[in-house]
Parts: structure tokens; sequence; C-alpha cells
């Protein structure tokens, strides 16, 4: 009995039908393709994108450029009395981050010291792709705290 | 621990103050001993006796009181569980093992050392031995998995490269660490007619430190290129790379000739082309 | 079968016969990374096989001299990119071993949680990539599908999907953000229902069996000379797992099974890694109902220098085998030297033995099996 059911399942090739039947099903399931770039998927809260610099908050201390493993955010600044309350204080000449070879690992979002962070990473864009190396890749001061261009996500999460 | 602990932290401030009142007495002593001198002399030392023993007690006391605040803040730290204690660093001590006792006996000398650190047990053995160390535990005692082989490089030491093996033994859980100190122009015996799994891991010695291992099948570059001169790992190779021309293929390039490697990581961006619109 | 000392001569056959050298170049889809074969052939059947290695080494041993502890931890993602959790934990509990810190219950109990669904996530690709390239494209679409749904649980706990960078050493630095247990609890009861419909397409399938029955047999005792380690090892015969040998983070608190088998041959550690795919799972949900409260964070010092003269040797179980780290520290806070033993390095010297006189199509299904990430291979 059981070698004419191992005939019957080899001729009538029951095995491959059972995977087909699998995938037939599917045929029905919804779809998760999300149509991107018609539809966005938003990133979590933590995502670790492009940065943002706010200079107000930054106390020039120099921490993110040392704690960086590649080594890519070049920051000076020098010493001069404010104008306003004439204390000596840090201005900072240059904060240039080498977008090129960023690695977005958040070590130095990390090590920023002021509450809240000076140097952040969450702007949960990724979007950084450009048709010249040089108009979005080699990131200075002033173009890190404008950077805005930020997608519209859907409303709601697309499960 | 210095002495200045928490619940008296003036307790090193104590005893000058002692000492300051102790001398005005002393004086006093001194000045008022021209009238009655005996009775005053005598007066005076046994003041100066007792204020000396007094001072003595307090210092005692304090330097309990020290004592029991040291004690109970230790007993608070062992209470505290091991994350919020300060790290144990693992310290090196010597091996007090069955299986160091028996390699001994095997090899005698070329055993140069045995020590444990943070639970490993490490081997030193001449290079010469380095076979017989092996084939030894791996048939006799066992250790039937090579783990890794890999060299590490002190220059200031002599000599210089050491090349280490890690070996674990599946049916008793037992790892151990062996290492051959080779300089610069020596070979090593090679393992891998003991344990197969010692061919690319030498041949990766081989090409980031240039230790040679003799008798192997195989002695080739294995993560660089071949015909790539230079070996790595070193501490004398500078990570930026090296000229990739007359440096490595002195006989294709002629001297300090051909492509100049490390000049493309000081990138700068350059102006867009200006256009005429 | 012939055999590879076959003592034709040329003049025996109509044609001449000889063996022809074929280069399985680096860049080759069914590689799984950049691989190199030179291959010696007998019409179909592989007579000789040497891999040459080494289009990816970027130097990363080398690069850990350079930074302190903590900051080596994105070059250990580098490696084996498919399981960074894995790699973060080895290097990091290397650190913790030679330093001499204890990490808290909780942060152990989360880098389980992490590591599981790493390798849950490891052999999902591993199946994808294995069964198109023996030819059947679907499961690559499904297990994609739950690949998705993990790499979004590690989006939201460390904010990025594949290059973690999710430890450091001491402990976490991130708690488990809000709803993230929820999220993963549903994912881990769903995750077996899965598993049957991949193995639905699969394992009773006969032109699976055909491809996998056989095929890249390796013997046990040859295993272990080689050092080979992970499912290669199991599927011939020897249960060796650093999970239950020598028991780190949280895993000798949670019941587990590791499934051994004993052919040695392509089907059987298929049929390993599929078990080991339920096993991570059953970890994850035990690790999801016991995680207690506590600190993420051990003690330690702000500048943390290795010790005068110290060497450790701390190893994992990740999906493809054993990783070590390697750490020699001579007082400074960056390590002196860090060598990572890679498993997927050590297992790729057993390939020329399993694919000797296989055919052509039997080397990719070999090459699949061993489950190689060319990261790894050449750091």
């Amino acid at each position: 009995m059981t070698a004419l059911r191992g005939l019957f399942e080899k001729f009538m090739l029951l095995d491959l039908f059972a995977g087909l039947g699998i995938t037939a099903r599917h045929l029905f399931k919804k779809k998760v393709t999300v149509q991107y770039p018609e539809r966005r998927m938003e990133p979590a809260h933590r995502f670790r994108g492009m940065f943002r610099l706010d200079e107000e908050r930054c106390i020039k201390c120099t921490l993110c450029a040392r704690d960086c493993p590649i080594d890519i955010v070049y920051i000076d600044w020098h010493q001069e009395p404010n104008p306003v309350t004439g204390k000596k204080e840090k201005v900072l000449d240059r904060f240039d981050i080498d977008v090129q070879r960023c690695m977005f690992c958040g070590l130095c979002e990390e090590a920023c010291p002021t509450e809240p962070k000076s140097i952040w990473l969450t702007s949960k864009t990724y979007e950084l792709a450009s048709y010249d190396r040089w108009s979005n890749l080699y990131v200075d001061m002033d173009k890190l705290q404008e950077w805005r261009v930020r997608p519209d996500y859907t409303d709601r999460e697309v499960e | 621990m210095s002495d200045r602990d928490p619940e008296r932290p003036d307790a090193k401030g104590d005893a000058p103050s002692e000492d300051a009142a102790k001398s005005p007495g002393g004086d006093d002593g001194a000045e008022a001993g021209g009238e009655a001198p005996q009775e005053d002399a005598a007066q005076a030392e046994a003041a100066a006796k007792a204020k000396a023993e007094a001072v003595a007690q307090a210092k005692a006391a304090a330097a309990e009181k020290a004592r029991l605040a040291r004690e109970a803040k230790a007993r608070e730290e062992a209470a505290k569980p091991a994350w919020e204690r300060d790290p144990a660093t693992p310290e090196w001590e010597d091996a007090d093992d069955p299986l160091a006792r028996a390699l001994k006996e095997e090899l005698g000398e070329a055993l140069l050392s045995a020590r444990t650190y943070a639970g490993d047990l490490t081997l030193g053995v001449e290079r010469g031995a380095v076979r017989e160390l092996a084939r030894s535990l791996k048939e006799r005692h066992g250790f039937r998995l090579i783990l890794d082989v890999c060299g590490v490089d002190y220059p200031d030491r002599d000599p210089r490269f050491e090349v280490v093996y890690h070996v674990y033994d599946i049916q008793t859980d037992r790892r151990v660490r062996f290492k051959v100190e080779v300089g610069e122009d020596e070979e090593v015996p090679s393992v891998v007619s003991v344990w197969r799994g010692a061919d690319w891991p030498e041949r990766e010695v081989w090409d980031m430190f240039g230790v040679r291992f003799a008798e192997h099948p195989d002695m080739t570059r294995i993560l660089m290129w071949e015909g790539f001169e230079g070996h790595p790992l070193r501490k004398d190779f500078p990570v930026e790379g090296i000229d990739t021309g007359s440096a490595i293929y002195p006989e294709y390039y002629e001297d300090e000739a051909g492509p100049v490697a490390g000049t493309g990581t000081g990138w700068k961006p350059q102006p867009p082309p200006t256009t005429d619109e | 079968m012939t055999d590879a000392t076959d003592s034709r001569q040329p003049g025996d056959h109509l044609f001449d016969v000889e063996e022809m050298e074929l280069n399985f170049g680096p860049q080759h889809p069914a590689t799984h990374g950049v691989l190199r074969l030179k291959l010696k052939i007998d019409g179909e059947r592989i007579v000789g096989c040497y891999p040459i290695i080494g289009y990816l080494h970027r130097g990363t041993e080398k690069l850990f001299e350079l930074h302190p502890f903590f900051q080596n931890v994105p070059h250990t993602d580098r490696m084996d990119y498919v399981a960074a959790a894995t790699n973060n934990l080895a290097y990091v509990g290397a650190v913790e071993k030679l330093v001499g810190l204890t990490v808290p219950p909780r942060a152990d109990w989360i880098r389980t949680i992490l590591c599981e669904l790493q390798r849950i996530s490891s052999h999902l690709l591993w199946l994808a990539t294995h069964a198109i390239d023996i030819g059947a494209m679907t499961p690559f679409f499904y297990t994609f599908r739950e690949r998705e749904v993990i790499l979004d649980l590690f989006e939201e706990y460390c904010g990025a999907r594949l290059t973690l960078n999710c430890m450091r050493p001491g402990g976490q630095p991130y708690d488990l953000p809000v709803g993230w247990v929820e999220k993963c609890r549903a994912f881990c009861e769903e995750f077996p229902e899965r598993i049957e419909e991949y193995e639905g397409l699969l394992t009773e399938n006969r032109i699976w069996k055909r491809r996998t029955i056989g095929v890249g047999v390796l013997d046990p005792e040859v295993a272990l000379d080689y050092g080979v380690t992970g499912p290669m090892l199991r599927g011939s015969g020897i249960g060796y797992d650093v999970r239950k040998a020598r028991p780190y983070a949280a895993y000798d608190q949670v019941e587990f099974d590791v499934p051994v088998r004993h052919n040695g041959d392509t089907y059987d550690r298929y049929l390993v890694r599929m078990e080991e795919m339920r096993q991570a799972n059953r970890i994850v949900l035990q690790g999801l109902e016991k995680l207690p409260e506590g600190p993420l964070m051990a003690k330690r010092p702000r500048v943390m220098k290795a010790p005068k003269e110290g060497e450790s040797y701390y190893s994992v179980e990740g999906p493809k085998g054993e990783i070590g780290f390697y750490i020699v520290g001579q007082g400074k806070p960056e390590p002196y030297r860090c060598h990572v033993r890679a498993p997927s390095f050590i297992n790729l010297q057993a390939l020329p033995d399993m694919v000797e006189g296989a055919l052509m199509a039997d080397l990719v299904a070999v090459i699949g099996t061993t489950d190689i990430v060319l990261g790894e291979v050449d750091r």
C-alpha cells in the first residue's frame, strides 16, 4: 500500500504541487512592497541619517572630532571677546564633515556633552544622492545648519 | 586609600592643632620656671606627659575610626553588584594545572613558561619545539580543533614577532594558547601536518608580518595581491598605505617611480566647473 | 563516478581529453561576494579547486590599532556585515574580559535577544541566496519579507539596519524603546509559520533533495582538522556550540536545543540551519519574558585603558561559526593588536575538499552551504 502511495506521489508530483500551493496562496495575500518613491516609509525615531548642527548650543569641546572613528570631523575655533557681554568665548571657524566617508555610526552624537545635543543624526534623512560630487558630499558649517531637505512621508507608516 | 576618610575629614588637621597647643604650654613652663623652678618643672613635665598621652590616645582613636570606616566602605563595595564596582583587572599568574605539568614533563626545557591570564592558559614554547608541542596537544591531550594562528609585532623586543596559536578541546571544553617568539628572518615549523586548518592562518601571518613557516605546502600571500612587497601589519608599515609603484614592484618601476598610493586620501572639494549661462 | 586519478591517455578517445582551467571569477553572482576560485575541470567534474581571496581586504586589523576601544565597534560591524550584532558582541566581550568589566544583567539579556534576532536574519539571508543559487527563486522573496521586519526592529533599537554599532564595552548604550518588546513578540509569534512556509517549498521538494543530498559531504574528522565550526560542523555530527560549551551573555539562563545531523551533506546543513532559526526564535521569546530591569552600563573609567600587559581571547557563536577576537593590550586606550578569528575564513579552507570530484552545479551549492561572507574572510 505504501509503495503504491509512494508511486502515486512520485508520478503525480505531489511535493512540487505542495510548493506551488504555497506560492498560489500568496497571490491573494496583501503585498508588502512599498512603491518608492511615490510612497515612502518614515524611518524610526533613532534612525541615524544625515547630521544637523546647532552652532549656538555647541561648546566647541571637539569631543565629536576626537571620537570619530574615521576622523572626518574638522573643527577650528578661536577665542575672542564677545562684543555684547565682553567675556572671552570660543567662536567656531570651521565645522566641516566629509560625508563621502561618513559611515553614520553616531559616535559623534554620543560624544556630544550638551543637553540637548549640538550635533545629531536623527534627521531621518537618508536621501543624500546628488549628481555631482562637490555639492552634497563635503558639508560645511552653514550647510549643516541649513539641512532642511526632507521628503514628505506618508501620513501613516505603510504596513 | 588616603588618610582622609569621609567620616573625619579633619582627622589630619587634629594633630597639628594638638602640636600647636603643646608648644605654648612648653614655653609657659619655661617662662614660669624662673620663680619656682623645680616644682613647676616637675608639674610642667607631668602636664606635658599627660598631654602627650592624650594626644597619642586621640591619634589612636582617630586611626581606629579611620580603619573601621575603611572596612565599612570595603564591605559596602563588596556588597554592590559586580557592574557597579571598579573593573577588576586580571593579573598574570603561574599556571597550576595538570596539563601544564604534563607538558612540562614531555617537553622539558623547551616549554618556556606556563601562565594564566583571565582564566586562559598561556604557554610559551621554543621555536624548535612547536611541532612537537602541537602533536602532543592533538594526539595525547585531545586538542583537535585549531581555532586560530596569528602574529603580533613587538618592535622593541628581540625577537621581534610572536606567533600565537589557539587550540580547543571539544570533549573537555579547554582552551589553550601557546606562543612562539621568532625574529625577523627566522622560520617557525609549520603545524599544517598536525592540523590542516592552520594552512590559511599561517599564510596570513606570512603575508601580514613576514614570518615564514617551514614545510608549509603553499607559502604565498593570501590577503594582499601577488607581488606585493611589504608586510602590512608590522608597526612600521603606515596606515595610509605605501607607494604602489617602485616600493612594491621594484623590478617593474624604477626608483621612486610609479603611482603613489595615499594621495587619494587628501581629497579636497573642487569648485564646480563654471558654466556660462 | 570517475575518480580524479584517471589514467586515460590523450589518444584513448575520439577527442583529446585534457583538463581545463577555469576561473570562477571574483565578480560572479554565485560566489556571495568577491571570491575567486581557480578550478581545474574535466568536462563537468571538478578535479581541483584553489580559492583566491583578498579582494575585500580593507586592513581592519590595522585600523583597530588606531582608535580607543569603543571607537572600534563600527569597524567590527563591517566584517561579517550580515550578522553585525554577533561581531559587536565578540569584540566587546573581548575588551570586557581584558579590562575586567562585568556587564549588568539587563544588558546581557538585551545582547542575547539582539544576537538571536541577528542569527535569524543571517540564516534568512543564507536561505535566500542558497536557494536562488540552486535555482529556487521564491524563498528569496519570502525570507526578505521577514528580514525586513527584523531590520526594522534593529532600526528602532539602534538607528541602523545593517551596520548596527549597538554595543559598547561595558554594556548597552541605548535602552529598548517603548513598544519594541511587543513588536518583537508579535514577530516571533508568527515566525514559526513562516519557517513552515519555507520548509514547505523546499524540504520535501524532490528537486531540492536531488540537488542537495550527498553533495558536499564533509567528514567530521576532516572538519575538525580544518577548524570548521558552526552549522558546517554540526551538520557533520559534532555538536560543538559555543553557546552551550562556554555560555556568555544570558545563554546559560535560556533553554534551547542545538540541532546536530550526521550525514554532513548540504541537505543536512540546510536542516540544521532551519532548526537553528526555530531555536533562535524560542530564545528570543524567552528573553523577552525574562528581561530584568536595571542599569545598562557597568561602571567604567572615563578613559578605558588596557592593562599594562594583557591579552584576551573571547569567542561567541555567530551564525557562521565561532567568531573570536584576540586582543593584546599594552596600557594604552587603543588595542595593541586585535586579531579576528573569522569563521568564514577558516571554513573556506575546507571548500576544495568538499568539491573534489563534484559537478560544477554542485560547486555552487557547496559555496552556498558554506555560508561565507567575504567581508569576514578578507577583513
